[in-house]
């Protein structure tokens, strides 16, 4: 019986395509055919780096679960490096470096619940298509990122502040963002998993309209999903730029796209109302490790696209098919 | 005092009606007269508004294929890729020095085959249609990329066969744009009010489970409808050629949203079945001055972005308002 039960949790644990037997063949292969992958400072980099788009994931899923999306994560994640970035060149010299570390994660994170807000706001309130809103959202985030250096990629001004991305966690091997992905993580599964705010989640994406019957705030319950996709991505984003070391309003690009397609490998449905924080996780490790690979195979890292599209195209596919059967 | 309430409400009840079914026209003369002002008559001179024609043409007819996409209740975010693959079609052709005529048939005929691909993967998969479009998109530019680099490039022997057709033609750059915009909107225009695919479209997007009990072959609808959108958008791109005179990767990346907006402010729901492609017309236009009045007045050319996504959030937001309001009622 508790054995049953526990199988059960991992089950849903690892969320409807069992993403863990994947990654370890793939990861088979990878070394099969380029052992070179496969060495300590390649590797630590791939974990930063999927563990920064692992904050974006996470406030997308958030976002899919309620039967929206979030097309605006990657443009809210650039503005806050330039926002970073700024804040470094113009305030570097008189304050000191806590106080701007501090500042530089209050004002992307304001900047992105912002932005969170107006998304929120017209898909809940306005009735506006998600895909629509956020991608106004999109616009007025890359605007301002593009407004505030003019355009201008630019170094962080405080070389410190690169050990938020680079550097390990007290003494262990383990990268920081890694770290923070995990409590991040922790911190909002309990969410989803075990408060009613989560649960109400679930409940407007399955059905909207019961939901509102049955008494939940449907719309607060929207807007809160949106605002915090929102400041997730902005701490993404100014690890991002700790990562780079530079501020720039593309930075993070199309990040969005990678972030829609690491949570539909996951298993998040697009029709709302399902969907599992840590397999989305996994995605976006498995899309992380699948763009470093194209450049251990000798193919042109332009093509990255053509292959996460090609992917996000598959895995939509079988998630689709596997609605149908049930 | 119960007579002037009952005014009161007629009166609601026209403006309402104007504002709903006329809302294009309405935005579109607001928008050409608050311009002329404020620009201090530089707007309406006949030099600029010749540009904003221009500008539009080529917009509307990117417009008029997203609308018959949206018409169907999907959406197609990959215009401005498709567009962008079209030039570097023809790039590709001054490339390899190749007959600029087939160069420009065959960024033509590219352009529509991924379009075709497009509904194809829609209609045979039935994944959502932005996560489809969304897709191609990323895989479109991604092969830009990799065919153009970072570098533009310039395809001069394709810009002189587009001149020796114009001259041909004893047309104007403009003119002959324009005239192209106008044939395909009027043919447009009659074939949604005339013939059957025109119907199939708005049964399609209006209730797509009732449009299949009564017969209608939605897949080929949807198909067609994502085809001419490739077709209409690649149009578009060779029209831009003699402009742009060469191509870089992000030659298309304003037109999937313009063109959404202009859908929009022409008064074609989101939500698929209704709309109009003179409404669509006339919103592009809207959009096109928009942008041309941004310019005049100096905006920042990075703020313009965010006022644009402002503007149609805005529209969406007052046409659901409106939408709501005759629910009520």
């Amino acid at each position: 019986m508790n054995n049953e039960k526990m199988i059960r949790q991992i089950r849903m644990f690892l969320g409807n395509f069992n993403l863990v037997p994947i990654y370890l063949a793939f990861l088979l292969l990878l070394a099969l055919t380029t052992p070179e992958f496969f060495n300590t400072f390649n590797l630590r980099s791939t974990v930063t780096f999927s563990s920064i788009l692992g904050f974006l994931v996470l406030g997308e899923t958030i976002v899919i679960i309620t039967k929206g999306i979030d097309l605006s994560v990657g443009s809210i994640a650039s503005l806050s490096t330039v926002i970073t970035a700024a804040l470094m060149k113009f305030y570097g010299k008189e304050l000191n470096n806590v106080l701007i570390f501090a500042l530089c994660f209050a004002i992307s994170i304001l900047a992105g619940l912002g932005i969170g807000t107006i998304n929120g706001f017209f898909v809940s309130y306005c009735k506006v298509p998600p895909f629509i809103s956020t991608l106004a959202g999109l616009l007025i985030g890359s605007g301002f990122a593009f407004f505030i250096l003019r355009g201008v990629p630019t170094p962080l001004a405080i070389s410190s502040f690169r050990t938020i991305a680079r550097g390990n966690f007290l003494i262990f091997p383990i990268p920081i963002p890694f770290f923070s992905l995990l409590i991040f993580g922790i911190t909002f599964w309990y969410l989803l998993s075990r408060t009613s705010w989560g649960k109400y989640l679930y409940a407007v994406g399955g059905n909207e309209y019961a939901s509102f019957l049955s008494g939940i705030d449907t719309k607060r319950i929207m807007l809160s999903a949106y605002q915090v996709s929102g400041v997730l991505a902005a701490i993404g984003g100014v690890m991002l730029a700790a990562l780079s070391n530079a501020g720039f309003p593309r930075a993070a690009e199309g990040y969005e796209f990678r972030a829609i397609t690491a949570a539909v490998i996951g298993g998040v449905s697009l029709s709302g109302g399902e969907g599992n924080l840590f397999s989305a996780l996994l995605g976006i490790f498995i899309l992380t490790t699948l763009g470093k690979s194209i450049i251990f195979w000798q193919i042109s890292p332009f093509m990255e696209g053509i292959f996460i599209g090609s992917v996000l195209l598959g895995a939509m596919y079988i998630s689709v098919k596997g609605k149908k059967k049930r | 005092m119960k007579v002037e309430r009952k005014e009161e409400r007629i009166a609601l009840k026209i403006i309402l009606y104007i504002f709903r079914n006329y809302s294009v026209y309405v935005t579109f003369f607001l928008i050409l007269i608050v311009s002329g002002i404020v620009s201090r008559g530089i707007f309406i001179r006949p030099t600029n508004l010749w540009a904003v024609m221009l500008r539009s043409s080529i917009l509307g007819l990117v417009s008029l294929g997203q609308m018959l996409v949206v018409m169907t209740g999907g959406i197609d975010l990959s215009v401005g890729s498709l567009f962008s693959l079209s030039l570097t079609i023809m790039a590709l052709g001054e490339f390899t020095r190749i007959n600029p005529y087939i160069a420009i048939i065959l960024a033509i005929g590219g352009g529509t085959m991924v379009g075709l691909l497009n509904g194809i993967i829609v209609v045979t998969t039935k994944i959502y249609p932005f996560i489809v479009t969304f897709a191609t998109m990323m895989i479109l530019e991604s092969f830009n990329l990799t065919i153009l680099g970072a570098a533009a490039f310039n395809f001069p022997t394709i810009q002189g066969a587009l001149l020796s057709i114009m001259n041909f033609l004893h047309l104007d750059e403009t003119i002959l744009s324009v005239a192209l915009w106008v044939i395909a909107t009027s043919v447009t225009f009659f074939m949604c009010r005339y013939s059957t695919f025109g119907h199939n479209l708005y049964a399609a997007g209006g209730n797509e489970i009732a449009s299949v009990f009564s017969g209608v072959n939605i897949k080929k609808v949807k198909i067609l409808s994502y085809t001419c959108s490739g077709f209409l958008s690649a149009l578009a791109a060779v029209m831009a050629a003699y402009r742009l005179g060469g191509t870089n990767v992000g030659a298309g990346s304003g037109y999937q949203l313009n063109s959404i907006a202009a859908v929009v402010v022409g008064g074609v729901s989101l939500y698929g079945g209704v709309g109009n492609p003179i409404g669509v017309a006339i919103g592009s236009i809207v959009i096109a001055m928009l942008l041309n009045i941004m310019n005049i007045l100096n905006v920042d050319p990075f703020i313009q972005n965010a006022i644009q996504g402002l503007i149609i959030l805005g529209y969406v937001a007052l046409s659901n308002y409106l939408q709501w309001l005759r629910l009520e009622r």
